[in-house]
């Protein structure tokens, strides 16, 4: 008798063994149903018995694995030979009959003794004195006697089944009440066992202890101990091919209809117990790994232990019980939460907590929020950090405190442009931070990904300098930062320049201050490269679109027209003046839209009436003369103005020896200076004056007609600033008042003979709140002529608009450039409609409708 | 994984089959032998197993037939069995009668058929069911008048109805078609004397008609 694995569960048991020979599914023949004839001549009934007691006889023989005697076609003729004398139902019967006569008798007995006390208790009491092991060892001993009898009768139901093929085929098939032979035979392991007490000492059912002990086992194993994996697959696939009813449809398994609910429902009760023990006795950390080691011994389990259909059940309860059960607790814990985790780059534990979040929610909710609200924290944090930082001395506390010595007393701008590097610097290394983590431990999930970016963007747009500062932090870049950096490092820098950009919602207002910047910038030489400006600008174009840039370019264009200009106005004058008396230009000549309002000499301050210029010295005015008149040669209609406050000018000065004194003052002393033009103008006056003579801030004011601030600034480079003090002050302080009196320094000396006066700008590098003030309105007016014109583009296209179609229209015009208050959305229309762009219909049900006036 | 074209699928069961086809009778990797009453029939597993579920069976379990590969038939036609057996190998058989089995007497032309459906409803072939039942239906229509459809009748008859159903309505259409002159026969008055599902089928076609 064979007993090789593939010949334990032949035919019938298909969905588990596929057959090793499979050539074609089997024939089912058309089935009419006509009643048949009596047939043939009589004594049939003694062939019967003939024919039925060699199958009898090959039965037992197949029971007692002792078939090598038995011809298998004497035993089909015999079958075949009952049935074509319509004795199909007989032996039909007749083969049910001694099937449970042979189970009562052979079977069901072995079963019974495997039945004892301690096994009952299995089910019923887990807690009680028998050690593990000895449950162990009953238990494994009772599925080895349910298994080693089930595989006895499976494969002895197959081997009948077979022998008795045309049965099937000439006789069940036409009786609609009939099921096949297998199906009934097989069935009375479910009914005559599984579905039997077999004890009389307990109520409970075969299969509900069968269940029981395969569950303890299964636990046992989760609790680490080592059990017979293949001994309770053998069980499962029992369940597997026995079926609730003769039908034998695929959802009625008994392992579907009653062991797999058991199972989960055990699973549910031992994955809840273990979250509550983890969320007593461990930490975030071990829970997670826990739950991932949980998970993956269940898939492990139904490919061993237990059927793989139940896989995607059990992984829900273990999601369900053990990553839902106490997430939010678990992702609060204190020191070990996911807070914990954020700020302790815990890649491993982050990486795990995704995948497990991955599998309970697509949203991510639990992680995005609190992500999302640390980043905000953080954030808010650098904002705190900047406020409480002392930059006066040139360094961050935190960086390098003990080192004052060195430091020096920063000037108000210079501390603002650290505070914004420093604020670049942490809010960039703040989002590398979540970056890494987004790519290391979040598989660079979109979602997570949009929710850090506008938890970003929430933060820096709360920070009411972000503009301001990131503007600066460029300008920082480019004047010093790229020196002796590579391409690669320079890009990085731009990189991250754009980045934040791409944050800013009020993008007009960077515009504004990267304007001013980068004029300063090209105005007074202090760009590191153009090249890398250009890079910059072309970035943004990429960006955020040509209108964005379009003045940043052609504040470039007017660079490269000028210095043109500058030669070919040179070459002009060389022809006139082949001797070069005269004073040497170099002109920039800036279209007024390009360049800001206050470099172009328009008021900073709102209201004040704006005074620009001044009167020249006449061989100033007769140079600027001749240069007007070579530029508008060419050019008709145009109008230049000439900006004192952001030129230059060199000039030479000579201090005569002063009798009396040694050293260098006894010598005659000749400097070359470069001082801001209005500069130049005021020292100019002071050629005519006569030794000793002096001249008050007012006589002054009064000679070159120059606005007071501007004067105040031209005088701070050349009387107060120490390495250029030419002119010497009464009273000596450091503040210059109308009431100051001015004389030639004669004893004015340097150690260099290039002296550069500083330039005092009337445009403040940074801004003080006052200064921020009045950007902002100035921003708010042109926002308010952004406004009109979005609403006018709007309600021309569309004639009628209600309220809220028409303000959430002009919202979404404007995304890239700034985000209005609704409240100046609504004092536009308003103002609109004053001005008779727009009117209100005056329909009755229509209240908030506007209608474009042609 | 290479597509492979239909030329080369057609070209790789072409070659299969003819191997399959040339050995018939063929003692060539021959590991099962088969005895028509005195007769051997060399023959090979993997081919009776592929087509017929009795074989595959026989030869699958621990007994005689699995372990001694050698199957008797004695009962029946011997020719019929070649016929099928030929049929397991080529997809046809011939109406000759097989050399071999030369001392056996052949079946009836009318009933060479008839009995290779009859095994291969025994042996549950069913294209051999459908193959003999098509070469019957054309074959009839010619050989009614023989003296042996009434013994066709009889053997038709005998099958369970479910298996022989089809079969069963064509031979009454032909009785019913030639009534008239197989009414002179005794044979036939005899089998209407007899009774049974035979009658019935016919009446049912002459009530049908009228």
């Amino acid at each position: 008798m064979g007993s090789s694995e593939s010949k334990q569960l032949p035919s019938h048991a298909r969905a588990q063994t596929p057959e090793p020979l499979h050539f074609k599914s089997r024939a089912c023949g058309s089935a009419a149903n006509h009643s048949s004839q009596p047939n043939g001549p009589g004594g049939e009934g003694a062939d019967f018995d003939a024919c039925w007691n060699m199958i009898q006889e090959a039965l037992r023989d197949i029971h007692n694995k002792s078939c090598g005697r038995l011809s298998f076609e004497e035993l089909y003729r015999a079958a075949y030979k009952i049935v074509l004398k319509k004795k199909g139902e007989v032996l039909y019967d007749k083969v049910k009959e001694f099937e449970e006569q042979w189970f009562a008798m052979h079977v069901i007995p072995k079963i019974e003794v495997l039945v004892t006390k301690s096994l009952i208790n299995i089910g019923i009491d887990n807690s009680s004195a028998a050690s593990v092991n000895e449950r162990r060892q009953t238990g494994e001993k009772f599925l080895k006697g349910l298994r080693d009898t089930w595989e006895d009768h499976n494969m002895s139901m197959n081997m009948t089944a077979d022998i008795l093929m045309y049965l099937d085929r000439g006789y069940t098939q036409q009786e609609p009440r009939r099921v096949p032979i297998f199906a009934t035979t097989i069935a009375l392991f479910r009914d005559h066992i599984l579905r039997s007490c077999l004890n009389a000492n307990s109520d409970s059912l075969i299969v509900d202890i069968l269940i029981s002990v395969m569950l303890d086992q299964i636990d046992m194993e989760r609790r680490g101990d080592v059990i017979d994996r293949n001994l309770i697959r053998s069980c499962s696939r029992m369940l597997s091919c026995l079926y609730e009813t003769e039908d034998e449809s695929e959802s009625s398994k008994l392992y579907l209809t009653i062991f797999e609910p058991r199972f989960l429902s055990n699973s549910e009760t031992f994955y809840s117990r273990e979250c509550d023990r983890l969320l007593r006795e461990s930490d975030a950390s071990t829970w997670l790994r826990h739950t991932e080691t949980r998970l993956s011994e269940e898939e492990d389990r139904c490919g061993t232990t237990i059927e793989r259909e139940t896989l995607p059940k059990v992984s829900d309860v273990v999601d369900k019980k053990l990553i839902l059960g106490h997430l939010d607790d678990f992702l609060a814990m204190e020191g070990s939460g996911l807070r914990w985790m954020i700020d302790n780059d815990k890649i491993d534990d982050l990486s795990i907590l995704y995948r497990l979040i991955s599998r309970v929610d697509d949203k991510k909710t639990a992680l995005r929020e609190i992500l999302q609200k640390r980043v905000v924290e953080l954030g808010l944090e650098i904002e705190n950090v900047l406020k409480n930082t002392d930059f006066s001395t040139g360094q961050g506390e935190g960086e390098d405190g003990g080192d004052g010595d060195k430091a020096k007393t920063l000037n108000p701008a210079a501390q603002q442009t650290a505070a914004a590097i420093r604020w670049v610097d942490d809010v960039l290394r703040l989002k590398d931070k979540f970056d890494y983590m987004l790519e290391a431990c979040f598989q660079e999930d979109l979602v997570l990904q949009t929710a850090l970016t506008k938890s970003f963007a929430d933060f820096i747009n709360l920070f009411n300098r972000s503009s301001e500062y990131v503007s600066l932090f460029i300008d920082d870049s480019l004047k010093r930062g790229i020196r002796g950096k590579t391409e690669a490092e320079v890009d990085a820098i731009l990189e991250k320049a754009i980045v934040l950009i791409r944050y800013l919602l009020d993008k007009d207002l960077f515009q504004t201050y990267y304007q001013r910047h980068l004029a300063r910038r090209l105005l007074h030489g202090k760009s590191e490269s153009h090249d890398v400006e250009k890079q910059i600008i072309s970035r943004m174009k990429q960006e955020m679109g040509q209108q964005f840039t379009s003045k940043f370019e052609g504040m470039f264009r007017d660079l490269v027209t000028s210095s043109e200009l500058t030669s070919t106005y040179r070459d002009h004058i060389r022809k006139l003046d082949p001797e070069g008396h005269t004073i040497d230009l170099n002109v920039n000549v800036l279209t007024t839209n390009y360049w800001p309002q206050e470099v172009m000499g328009r008021s900073a301050q709102l209201g004040e009436t704006p005074r620009t210029g001044c009167t020249y010295p006449p061989e100033v005015k007769r140079l600027q003369a001749s240069f007007e008149q070579f530029y508008l040669t060419n050019r008709n209609g145009r109008k230049l103005t000439w900006i004192g406050t952001t030129g230059s000018a060199d000039i030479k000065c000579v201090f005569p020896a002063i009798e009396g004194k040694s050293g260098p003052l006894a010598r005659e002393r000749r400097y070359e200076m470069n001082v801001p033009t209005y500069g130049m103008v005021v020292l100019l006056l002071f050629n005519d004056l006569k030794d000793g003579e002096s001249l008050s801030f007012e006589e002054i004011q009064a000679k070159t007609n120059m606005s007071t601030s501007d004067l105040t600034r031209a005088l701070m480079a050349i009387a107060v600033a120490p390495k250029s003090r030419v002119l010497a002050k009464d009273p000596p302080t450091k503040n210059i008042k109308p009431t100051d009196r001015f004389s030639f320094n004669a004893s004015f000396q340097s150690k260099t003979i290039r002296i550069k006066a500083p330039i005092i700008n009337a445009v403040s590098k940074v801004e003080d709140k006052d200064e921020r003030k009045t950007t902002e309105e100035k921003n708010n007016q042109t926002r308010a002529h952004i406004v009109d014109a979005a609403i006018v583009r709007i309600m021309k296209a569309r004639k009628e608009l209600n309220h809220s179609q028409l303000v959430s229209e002009v919202l979404s015009q404007l995304v890239g450039r700034f985000k209005p208050e609704v409240s100046l959305i609504k004092r536009r229309i308003e103002d609109l409609i004053v001005r008779e762009y727009l009117e209100r219909p005056d329909e009755d049900g229509a209240p908030s409708m506007y209608r474009y006036m042609a | 994984m290479v597509s492979v074209s239909d030329d080369h699928i057609e070209q790789h069961s072409y070659t299969l089959n003819w191997a399959v086809h040339m050995c018939f009778n063929s003692k060539l990797f021959s590991d099962v032998t088969i005895h028509l009453g005195g007769i051997e029939l060399p023959a090979h597993s993997i081919v009776l197993a592929s087509q017929s579920d009795y074989f595959k069976k026989a030869l699958e379990y621990p007994m005689k037939e699995g372990i001694e590969k050698k199957f008797e038939f004695s009962e029946g036609s011997m020719h019929a069995h070649w016929r099928m057996f030929e049929y397991i190998y080529r997809g046809e058989y011939v109406l000759d009668a097989a050399v071999p089995l030369g001392s056996i007497a052949d079946d009836e032309d009318l009933l060479k058929d008839i009995r290779v459906y009859e095994l291969a409803d025994y042996f549950q072939i069913e294209n051999l069911r459908n193959y003999a039942f098509q070469n019957f239906k054309t074959r009839i229509k010619t050989l009614w008048v023989s003296e042996s459809l009434i013994d066709c009748i009889r053997e038709v008859y005998k099958l369970p109805s479910n298996v022989s159903y089809g079969m069963r309505i064509e031979i009454a259409k032909i009785a019913r078609k030639h009534l008239v002159d197989l009414w002179d026969k005794k044979a036939f008055r005899n089998l209407i004397r007899e009774g049974g599902q035979f009658v019935i089928d016919i009446m049912k076609d002459i009530i049908a008609d009228t």
